[in-house]
């Protein structure tokens, strides 16, 4: 009986606050992706300069660089490529992007949740794609 | 970004991924065998409704079609009794205006 219950609630807790994945929330981690790339290529800077300097841990261009290629394959795999190998590759390589970048801005508490969050976001869809393409091979 | 501390995490992130999309993938497959019998079932169930709603259909147009014959033949039977009713319609006012006419008849003085 206790255990039942203790399943129920478990069950009821994962499916509360699994981290979503799907055509949607991929294209919110694409928006999102463009923004800090946008930011880090210097609109921060230009927009606000008190803020940049203060949230500027590490060098912005490389980011800015790196958060290109990444929205770039994640526009690239957006729908049709999103259950693909390639699909696959962008989940993980953008969860590991976005882990260094939380890792890397952890002093700034509220930034550092968006990106982990954004990381999350990226190891579901990587979950879920692998899934797929191992029950569709 | 490039230091090889984050270069480290970055690595250990991309084990952790594949580390995560694996453990997830053994974890439900039982999840989707059952998945995916249940919506073999369910389109089974669906393409069999389907054939009983064609059917149903097919038979509806059948009772359909007999019942436009039938409504032909009854209007034609409708059409007969108008006629025949016109008909004796006439003849009974005919008959009214020779029964005048001999009640007339009679009244007059020779």
């Amino acid at each position: 009986m206790v255990k039942e219950q203790l399943r129920t609630w478990l069950v009821w807790l994962l499916d509360t606050f699994k981290p979503p994945s799907g055509v949607q929330a991929r294209r919110v981690v694409m928006a999102f992706t463009l923004l800090v790339m946008v930011g880090r290529f210097g609109l921060l800077k230009l927009t606000s300069p008190g803020s940049a300097v203060r949230i500027n841990v590490v060098p912005s261009w490389q980011y800015g660089v790196a958060y290109l290629a990444l929205f770039l394959a994640l526009y690239w795999s957006r729908s049709e490529k999103r259950l693909t190998l390639a699909g696959f590759v962008t989940s993980v390589f953008g969860f590991a992007l976005y882990v260094v970048q939380a890792f890397d801005v952890w002093p700034v508490f509220p930034s550092d949740a968006y990106y982990a969050l954004m990381a999350l976001i990226l190891l579901a869809e990587g979950a879920v794609i692998w899934r797929g393409l191992r029950v569709h091979r | 970004m490039f230091t090889a501390d984050n270069i480290a995490l970055f690595i250990i992130a991309v084990a952790v991924a594949l580390a995560v999309a694996v453990l997830y993938d053994r974890l439900h497959a039982r999840t989707i065998d059952y998945r995916e019998t249940h919506l073999e079932a369910e389109v089974k169930d669906l393409r069999r409704t389907i054939d009983d709603q064609e059917k149903r259909l097919s038979n509806q147009q059948n009772e359909i079609a007999v019942l436009h014959r039938l409504l032909g033949e009854a209007q034609l039977q409708i059409n007969y009794l108008q006629t025949e009713v016109t008909f004796y319609k006439r003849r009974a006012d005919e008959l009214e205006a020779r029964l005048l006419a001999a009640g007339n008849q009679k009244k007059q003085p020779e």
